[in-house]
C-alpha cells in the first residue's frame, strides 16, 4: 500500500478564479524522499496542504479528488490528528517557532497531544541530543540564527515521530552553507530513521542527490516525474523555470559537444569521478571529501 | 515603547524569578486587594515605597523605570481629574499612587514569570489554555513584531519618508506607511503561525498536558506566608480599623 495517495486532486482557492491544483495525481512509498519542484506559484506549496488535511479543513475552496494518508482519507480527520502522521515543516523559521526557548518548542508538540510528563521529559532530552542542540536548549528564538531554528523545528516535529515529513521550502530563508547542513540533515533522518521525506526546493542542486524520485510542477499542473537522473535531463525543466543542477548540464554540453557519457552525474564528485573514468580509470581520487 | 517593555518576561534568572507563579500570584493579589482597600495617599505610599523596595531587591530597576516613565502621563490625568472630582488633594493623589502600584506590581509580576508559567497557573486554576497561550505567543512574538518595524521604518525611510517632520497631527500622519505594512505583515504571520500550530497538534487532546511541573519551594513558603500574613493585616485594618479616617493627610499635618 502507498503511503501518501494523492487521486486526481483539483483545488481552487475560495477567492481566485484559477485552481491551484489542477487533476494532480501522485503516490509516495515508504521511506521516499520526493523532491517538488517547480516555478514560484505552481501549486508546490498547495499540494503539501492537501496531505496534512490544512486542505480542505483549514483553507476554504473548492476540493475534488482525494488524498489518503496511510489509507485514511485526509478529509475523515482532523489536521491535528493528522499531525502525528505527517509533519509539516514551513519556509520561514521565526513564524514556526512558538514558544519562547528551544527545550519548550520540544515539548509544545507533545504536550499537546497530551503525553505523560516523564514521557515527554524523557522525548525532550533524546531528542536535544540527538540533534546536537545542547548548547542552544536555553536559548530563546531571537538568539539563533536562521538555521538553528529550522533545525529546532524539524526536531521539533520529528519529536512527535511522525512517519512523514513534509517540508515546503526550508531553506528559503537560509544562506547556503546553513540550506546545505538542512538537507544533509534530511538525508540522514530518511536514511537512519526511514521517514519519508517530501521536500519542495528550489536548490536543487544539494537536493536532487538524495532524491530517489523528482515531481516537476507548472501552474498547478504536474509535468513530468521520475529518478533526478532522468527528470533532469528533460527540456521542459528548463523552459518551466527550474533550475538544473549545474553537473547535468555540464553532462548535457559534454555529451552534446564531446563524447558519450555512460551516467548523468548529480553532484561535482559524481562528475570528476565519470570524467576520470572515461580518461584514465585506475587513479587514484583526492581523499578529501567535495563540499560545492 | 517603555510602558510594552515593562510587560515583558525577562530570561535572566534572578531570585524572585524562580519563586513558583503561585507565589507571585499571592504578591500580585496583596499589592492588587490593598491598593483597592485604601484611598487616601499615606497608605499608597507606603505601598508604593514597599513594591519598589522588593522590586529593586530583585533586580528590576529598569522595569520599575519604564513602567514609571511609561504611565507618568496617564498617572497625571488620573491625579488631575480626580482632583477636579473631590477637590482633595489626598485623594487625587492617592489614586494617582494607586494606578502606579497597580502597573508596577503587574509589570514585575509579567517580567518576573516565563509565559509558560502562566499556562502551569491558568491549569492550575483550571482556566482554558487558549488564553495563556495567548499571552505566551505575544511574549514571543512583541521582539519580533519590533525588529520588523524597525525594517520598515528604514525601508521608508529610504525611500524618501521623512517621520520627525511638521506638527502633531503631521507627525501621527507620517506613521501611517509604517503601519500598513506592519499589520499586513502581521495578518499574514498570524497566518502561517496558525498552520504550524495545526501541523503540532494543537488542540488535538482535550487533556493538554505540561512537561514542567509547579513546585513550591521553602523560600516560596516563607514570601507567600509573608504576604498572607500582611495581607490579612491590611484588609482588617481597612474593615475594622477604619484606618484611614485616623491617619490622613491632615492629621498627620496637626501632628508635625
Amino acid at each position: 500500500m502507498e503511503q501518501i495517495e494523492v487521486r486526481n486532486v483539483t483545488f481552487k482557492y475560495k477567492g481566485s478564479k484559477k485552481p491551484s491544483l489542477k487533476n494532480i495525481d501522485l503516490k509516495v512509498k515508504r521511506g521516499d524522499f520526493v523532491l517538488i519542484i517547480g516555478p514560484t506559484g505552481c501549486g508546490k506549496t498547495t499540494l503539501l496542504r492537501t496531505m496534512n488535511g490544512l486542505i480542505p479543513h483549514f483553507y476554504e475552496g473548492d476540493m475534488t479528488g482525494d488524498v489518503y494518508v496511510e489509507g485514511v482519507n485526509t478529509k475523515d480527520v482532523k489536521t491535528s490528528e493528522l499531525a502525528q502522521k505527517v509533519g509539516l515543516v514551513f519556509q520561514n523559521p521565526d513564524n514556526q517557532f512558538i514558544t519562547l526557548n528551544v527545550e519548550r518548542e520540544i515539548s509544545f508538540g507533545l504536550e499537546n497531544l497530551g503525553l505523560a510528563e516523564e514521557e515527554i521529559r524523557g522525548i525532550v532530552r533524546e531528542t536535544i541530543k540527538e540533534f546536537n542542540l545542547e548548547k542552544i536548549k536555553d536559548k530563546p528564538p531571537y538568539a539563533l540564527s536562521g538555521g538553528e531554528k529550522q533545525k529546532v523545528i524539524i526536531a521539533a516535529i520529528l519529536a512527535m515521530n511522525p512517519d512523514i515529513l513534509v517540508l515546503d521550502e526550508p531553506t528559503a530563508n537560509l544562506d547556503p552553507f546553513n540550506a546545505r547542513k538542512i538537507i544533509d540533515l534530511l538525508h540522514i533522518i530518511n536514511k537512519e530513521k526511514g521517514k519519508t521525506i517530501i521536500l519542495v526546493e528550489h536548490r536543487t542542486y544539494y537536493a536532487a542527490r538524495y532524491a530517489n524520485r523528482v515531481v516537476v510542477m507548472s501552474k498547478g499542473e504536474k509535468i513530468s516525474e521520475g529518478s533526478p537522473r532522468e527528470v533532469f535531463l528533460k527540456e521542459i525543466i528548463e523552459e518551466v523555470g527550474v533550475f538544473v543542477p549545474f553537473p547535468v548540464k555540464l553532462y548535457k554540453f559534454l555529451t552534446l559537444n564531446w563524447k558519450p557519457i555512460s551516467t548523468v552525474p548529480l553532484t561535482a564528485e559524481e562528475t570528476f569521478k565519470l570524467l576520470r573514468g572515461s580518461n584514465d580509470a585506475g587513479k587514484s581520487y583526492p581523499s578529501h571529501k567535495f563540499t560545492f | 515603547m517603555s510602558f510594552v517593555k515593562a510587560f515583558l518576561f525577562e530570561p535572566e534568572t534572578k531570585t524572585f524569578s524562580k519563586l513558583d507563579p503561585r507565589t507571585k500570584i499571592i504578591f500580585l493579589t496583596f499589592f492588587w486587594v490593598s491598593t483597592l482597600l485604601f484611598n487616601r495617599m499615606i497608605i499608597q505610599i507606603i505601598l508604593f515605597t514597599s513594591l519598589v523596595l522588593i522590586g529593586l531587591i530583585s533586580g528590576f530597576k529598569e522595569k520599575i523605570k519604564d513602567m514609571v516613565k511609561g504611565s507618568l502621563i496617564f498617572t497625571s490625568l488620573i491625579v488631575v481629574i480626580n482632583y477636579f472630582y473631590y477637590s482633595d488633594v489626598d485623594v487625587s493623589l492617592g489614586m494617582g499612587l494607586r494606578f502606579l502600584v497597580l502597573m508596577v506590581s503587574s509589570s514585575i509580576f509579567f517580567a518576573s514569570t516565563p509565559p509558560e508559567d502562566l499556562g502551569l497557573i491558568f491549569n492550575y486554576f483550571k482556566l482554558p489554555y487558549s488564553l495563556s497561550f495567548a499571552l505566551e505567543t505575544a511574549s514571543r512574538f512583541i521582539p519580533t513584531i519590533a525588529l520588523e518595524a524597525q525594517e520598515i521604518i528604514d525601508a521608508q525611510r529610504s525611500r524618501g519618508l521623512e517621520l520627525d517632520k511638521g506638527g502633531f497631527l503631521k507627525r501621527i500622519k507620517n506613521y501611517i506607511p509604517i503601519l500598513i505594512p506592519l499589520i499586513v505583515n502581521a495578518v499574514q504571520r498570524s497566518l502561517e503561525l496558525a498552520e504550524s500550530l495545526e501541523s503540532r497538534a494543537f488542540g488535538a487532546s482535550n487533556k493538554r498536558t505540561y512537561s514542567k511541573k509547579l513546585k513550591f519551594s521553602k523560600l516560596d513558603y516563607l514570601f507567600s506566608i509573608g504576604m498572607g500574613i500582611a495581607l490579612a493585616v491590611m484588609i482588617y485594618s481597612a474593615a475594622f480599623l477604619k484606618i484611614e479616617e485616623i491617619v490622613t493627610l491632615h492629621s498627620l499635618i496637626k501632628v508635625f
